[in-house]
């Protein structure tokens, strides 16, 4: 059962990078600060 | 020294390393590598950092209505091989906490410290405000929130509810499912950004006094300085009990955890030859029964039990 779940879990995350790269999200990562900048340092 | 606490120094000082940035004047890194997750919590605004916050990345393409593919794919592969591991190696919040546990041989257990009702009414009471009645003025939003902590502070005295350390460590997926991402969801604010003390340990401070054109320190505010109260709770908190953000906020442990039950990598007891001495239960620094269950949500896989237990009865398994 281990196996299987481990086995589901690794391919669906690999489906999931693969899609990420597809659809730029990787690139998109670097927008996060955009939004996220201030609201880390506690000023947004 | 233990592997893991060398893997978390070097892990911590390698993916904060860019000191470059205070000779060139800049606040912080944005080249190539900042596309880049790391697969623990660490802030992208540190200035030194080469890398994005997994959490962050999550709560960004929750506000632009994108499916977080990138950021689950993450998760899952590395859930799906060590679990929880990444805690436990790897997480520059996790050494800070576990060195502030050495300061001082006097620890608080958890349930003196668990009053249910009033964490709950501070957090909905600090929400609803926030979202619903962002007119009302300061003073009153203040007492709006003080009125109901003290009223579930009343409560938890008046009906003698104390939590459980392992009762407790559930208000992480809450954290996971409702500042990280409901209510992101609704706002398009990165909520648990603006109160994740890890952020004001590696950015918040860190910027605002280095800050090279003076253009962060007019900014902060009272969200600041309430940011400065919720790091100082938790630093304080953390002297006394062994990781307790780790235990009972971090959502990026919250979605590691479903993983240590199905992980590759994993521990077995050799329940048979176990003698129930307990010191593994006492060197566990999220205090799990290790000889019952070793595989616990919340357990880090630090491996300190495999090293202290004297009959050597835990076994690493990687299969």
């Amino acid at each position: 059962m281990r196996k299987y779940l481990f086995f589901i879990s690794l391919v669906i995350g690999v489906i999931f990078l693969i899609i990420a790269l597809r659809s730029e999200q990787i690139k998109e990562v670097f927008n996060t600060g955009i939004l996220l900048c201030l609201s880390c340092i506690g000023l947004g | 020294m233990r592997p893991f606490r060398i893997s978390q120094i070097i892990f911590t000082i390698l993916i904060n390393s860019y000191i470059l940035v205070f000779f060139q004047k800049t606040l912080i890194y944005t080249g190539y590598l900042k596309s880049f997750l790391v697969p623990i919590l660490n802030c992208w605004s540190a200035p030194t950092t080469w890398f994005s916050c997994p959490l962050g990345a999550y709560q960004h393409f929750i506000i632009i209505k994108d499916f977080p593919f990138y950021v689950l794919g993450l998760f899952l592969i590395i859930g799906a091989f060590i679990g929880r591991m990444a805690c436990g190696w790897l997480c520059p919040f996790g050494l800070f906490q576990d060195l502030l546990f050495k300061i001082t041989k006097k620890k608080i257990s958890l349930p003196q410290l668990a009053p249910l009702f009033t964490i709950i009414l501070f957090l909905f009471s600090y929400l609803f405000i926030w979202l619903k009645f962002n007119y009302l003025s300061l003073t009153i939003k203040i007492l709006i929130i003080l009125i109901s902590t003290i009223i579930g502070f009343l409560l938890d005295i008046f009906l003698k509810i104390r939590i459980k350390i392992f009762d407790l460590t559930f208000l992480k997926y809450f954290f996971l499912l409702f500042l990280a991402t409901f209510i992101v969801f609704f706002t398009n604010e990165p909520w648990f950004c603006k109160v994740c003390p890890q952020g004001t340990l590696e950015a918040g401070v860190p910027l605002i006094l280095y800050d090279p054109e003076n253009s962060l320190k007019t900014m902060a505010g009272l969200f600041f300085y309430f940011k400065i109260l919720i790091f100082i709770i938790i630093f304080i908190l953390a002297i006394f009990i062994k990781r307790i953000f780790c235990k009972l906020i971090c959502p990026i442990g919250a979605i590691y955890s479903f993983f240590n039950k199905i992980s590759l990598f994993h521990l077995k007891v050799d329940k048979e030859k176990c003698g129930k001495c307990n010191i593994c239960v006492k060197v566990c620094p999220t205090d799990i029964n290790v000889y019952e269950n070793a595989n616990q949500t919340d357990c880090i896989r630090c491996l300190e039990c495999y090293y202290q237990c004297p009959k050597k009865v835990i076994k690493l398994k990687f299969s």
